[in-house]
């Protein structure tokens, strides 16, 4: 009898994952189309208007670059410095001290020769108090604005007041260690100037900066990760921005702009009520919340995504600070989609109800579990003697085999378009880690994954942890 | 289970998935080794080619010398290959960018004698969107006037991008035709507008003569062009006509309405900007007191001194100590000292600027 019911479930489980596979392979084809699409429409249409015309433009929309700072003594000089030397026309840099406990804001304030300004400030958003606002007496830092505040134990509440702060209507979002390219303003900016329809968002890659060569804040040259971790992130943010969100960008259903560099239409932001402080993943949150906002304001909108790689940050290269960063995305999944359930299969949300939100759901929140219950069935059936070696092995070579080649594929649009690696040697090592990735570096997200889910159903309390920062003091040698 | 195998194992899924990524590896790598085997001499290339057409434009050569030697160059470079092409009008509009007068003329000289001139035409002849786009702008940028005649054909073009890249590169060109005023696809897009004044700023193209038919037209299109032209032009002949699209319902269009009531300093829009000003949504009423901060009288001092103690949407008041402080500042000192709030505005908009 136990044999019999055991041998059910294994068969219910087998039919399951058959069925699974089949959606995600031809969801998956459906958006390697849908980016390429996207990509050729953006690289066709970049002839529509030169970006040196806008720089000579006094009609361009002004940008607010906002960078929360929390202990960030090490580099902030130098990267302030890089983001001031951005290039647009009308822009200023606004730098959150979110209340570093170390000299970051000393370091500022002698560097940059700031002083304290009464400056009206309007809480559109809540956050924890702000202290003061600074400005430098030296002309040529006037771009620079640094708001003093109180710890709100989230880069949300920091960013919150930045956009506060702002005065323009567009404001990118950045980390104040992100080295970004000195036209991502101007990039990020036109979407919003070139569409009839609104954009409320636009997005575009970010690559890892790790084993860069980096000078005071500047980036030197591009060259491939040299530790492991890193490796396989550099992997997955090629198949991710290249390939993943061009996709949903060509049909408007991105649901995330990293956080680390993202451009927004402050307006709708603010109405949609900013970042929120409690989340673990407060920029896919955002999105979701403006896409809400937008449907429930019958407004039709746009979010796009540029594939083109704007911004290098440095990533976790230790297991422990992977695994405490992958923890917090994976609540911070499961805790979007969990606040905005409402919103799954509303006919009044459109395609962020049956497609976007189904999608995450399906494909990013259930996979670890699937692949847990894959283990369990695998070890239940080995002990049952009841495991269909051919079976296993069909499934396991096609999946496998399919993954690899969406992941070559990223990886040849990018090398087409961007040729981002230093030499073919470097392309070697990114094929070889692609191999490798389903069995090294998949099971330790998976790990990671359901742990996050594990805290966030637990409700274990939300911890952020500190990602250590090399410095950029001494540029990498290679 | 068994059909599941029978559908793999039939149709050869894994073989056809092997060998495609096995393709893609091949592929890539092939094509990285291709590059990396090219570059030395594409750079090369590059770097000639700069080298050439800087010291030919430069030089004082007569028209035959420039020839000849352009023909001498064109037999020792792959003048047949696209990317060569590319190379060379890009660099021949770096080239045109950073010079003005005489020198500039030598441009169009090599340009014709490489046969360039052919190859944008056939860009704009291509069906693609894309090549056309870049066809357009080489006429556009290296100011190729005998292109005129091919672009007269695309004028009137169904597709927006194009016929409004058409439009703006035959404007450029003619040095103020505007064939096909009206056709330029001016609508929520800021793009269009920032092409035109660009071309306008850059070209210095004269005043259009047919301005003040513009202003009389009902295509909203028209009206946002002619009021843009006129601020450009300074040209403040229609100015009753300007104040009386304030009252026109296109939100774009009366936000450059007001903007040109402020650059033309048209004193006579006030009385019709406070008279509106209440039932304008924000942004229109951001932008009306900035005009009014500009142009405004006693009347709009009076006015902005009642509403600012009373107004409860900040972002309106902020602008509203804003305008007063540029008409009346020791005025709004008086407001300052009975409202903390006005007085922290007032703060604000003095301090904010060391």
């Amino acid at each position: 009898m136990t044999y019999e019911f055991v041998s059910f479930l294994v068969r219910i489980y087998d039919i399951f994952v058959a069925s699974f596979s089949l959606g995600y392979i031809i969801f998956y084809v459906f958006l390697a189309i849908l980016s390429y699409l996207a990509i050729i429409k953006h690289l066709k249409e970049q002839k529509y208007l030169e970006e040196e015309v806008l720089l000579r433009s006094n009609h361009i929309w002004g940008v607010s670059v906002v960078a929360p700072a929390f202990n960030e003594g090490v580099n902030i000089v130098y990267n302030v410095k890089s983001l001031l030397s951005l290039t647009y026309p009308k822009f200023e840099i606004i730098i959150v001290n979110d209340g570093s406990t170390d000299d970051t804001l000393e370091k500022l304030i002698t560097e940059f020769d700031l002083v304290k300004i009464d400056f009206y400030y309007q809480e559109k958003i809540v956050t924890q108090p702000v202290k003061g606002h600074y400005r430098s007496k030296n002309p040529v830092y006037s771009k620079l604005l640094v708001v003093d505040k109180v710890n709100g134990k989230s880069k949300a509440d920091a960013s919150n007041a930045g956009i506060n702060t702002s005065q323009y209507p567009l404001f990118l979002c950045t980390d104040v260690d992100c080295i970004l390219k000195s036209d991502t303003i101007l990039k990020l900016a036109k979407p919003f100037m070139e569409n009839e329809t609104r954009v409320i968002a636009t997005g575009a890659g970010i690559r890892i900066s790790n084993s860069c060569e980096i000078k005071e804040g500047f980036l030197f040259k591009v060259h491939y990760p040299t530790e492991w971790y890193p490796c396989f992130q550099e992997l997955e943010y090629v198949r991710s921005f290249i390939f993943g969100r061009m996709a949903w960008s060509q049909i408007n259903g991105l649901l995330l702009v990293s956080g680390g560099l993202g451009m927004f239409d402050k307006d709708i932001v603010i109405k949609a009520g900013g970042y929120w402080h409690k989340s673990l993943g407060e920029d896919m949150e955002l999105v979701t919340r403006m896409r809400k906002y937008m449907h429930d304001t019958n407004e039709k909108f746009l979010i796009k995504y540029i594939p083109e790689s704007l911004c290098w940050t440095e990533v976790p290269s230790t297991k422990e600070v992977f695994l405490r960063q992958r923890i917090r995305w994976a609540r911070g999944l499961v805790q979007t989609l969990y606040l905005h359930r409402k919103m799954f299969l509303n006919p009044k949300y459109g395609r962020t109800a049956f497609l976007v939100l189904p999608f995450f759901f399906s494909f990013e929140f259930l996979v670890p579990i699937i692949e847990l219950l894959g283990i369990i069935t695998l070890i239940v059936s080995i002990i049952f003697d009841m495991i269909d070696y051919q079976y296993l092995l069909l499934i396991s070579s096609l999946v496998y085999l399919f993954y690899l080649s969406i992941t070559i594929i990223s990886i040849l649009i990018d090398e087409i378009l961007y040729k981002s690696y230093a030499n073919y040697k470097e392309l070697i090592t990114l094929v070889g880690m692609a191999i490798i990735e389903p069995i090294v570096y998949h099971p330790v997200n998976v790990y990671a994954s359901l742990k996050g889910y594990w805290y966030f159903f637990a409700q274990k309390e939300q911890k952020w942890g500190v990602m250590v920062r090399k410095g950029y003091e001494k540029p990498v040698k290679k | 289970m068994e059909y599941v195998i029978h559908t793999i194992k039939h149709y050869y899924v894994i073989p056809f998935f092997s060998i495609l990524a096995l393709a893609l590896v091949v592929f890539l790598l092939l094509n990285r080794i291709y590059y990396q085997y090219n570059l030395p001499y594409r750079y090369h290339f590059t770097l000639e080619s700069q080298r050439f057409l800087t010291e030919i434009t430069l030089a004082n050569h007569d028209k035959n010398t420039i020839k000849q030697k352009i023909a001498k160059f064109k037999s020792e470079i792959p003048i047949h290959k696209t990317w060569c092409k590319e190379i060379l009008v890009e660099d021949l509009i770096k080239i045109k960018n950073n010079l003005k007068g005489k020198t500039a003329k030598n441009i169009l000289i090599i340009y014709k004698a490489l046969d360039l001139n052919h190859y944008s035409a056939s860009l704009i002849r291509d069906f693609r969107k894309h090549k056309k786009y870049e066809g357009i702008r080489h006429f556009q940028a290296l100011g190729y006037k005998p292109g005129l005649s091919l672009l007269q054909k695309y004028l009137f073009h169904p597709n927006k991008v194009i016929r409004s890249n058409v439009n703006v590169a035959y404007l450029a060109l003619s040095k103020g035709d505007w064939k096909a005023v009206g056709k330029v696809p001016i609508k929520r897009s800021i793009i269009a507008t920032i092409k035109v004044m660009d071309v306008l700023h850059k070209e210095k193209i004269p005043q259009p003569i047919h301005l003040d038919l513009w202003i009389e037209s009902k295509d909203p299109m028209v009206l946002k062009l002619a009021v843009m032209a006129m601020v450009f032009y300074n040209y403040r002949n229609k100015s009753a006509e300007i104040i009386k699209l304030l009252y026109h319902e296109n939100k774009a269009l009366k936000i450059d309405v007001i903007t040109a009531v402020q650059h033309l300093f048209l004193e006579k829009a006030e009385d019709d900007l406070l008279f509106l000003f209440h039932n304008e949504p924000l942004v229109i009423q951001l932008e009306m007191l900035k005009a009014l901060g500009v142009i405004g009288s006693e009347k709009t001092i009076a006015f902005l001194k009642i509403e600012i103690p009373k107004q409860e949407i900040k972002d309106i008041k902020l602008k509203m100590v804003d305008s007063l402080n540029n008409l009346d500042p020791l005025g709004l000192d008086l407001l300052g000292n009975k409202d903390i709030d006005t007085q922290k505005m007032i703060n604000h908009t003095r301090k904010l600027a060391l």
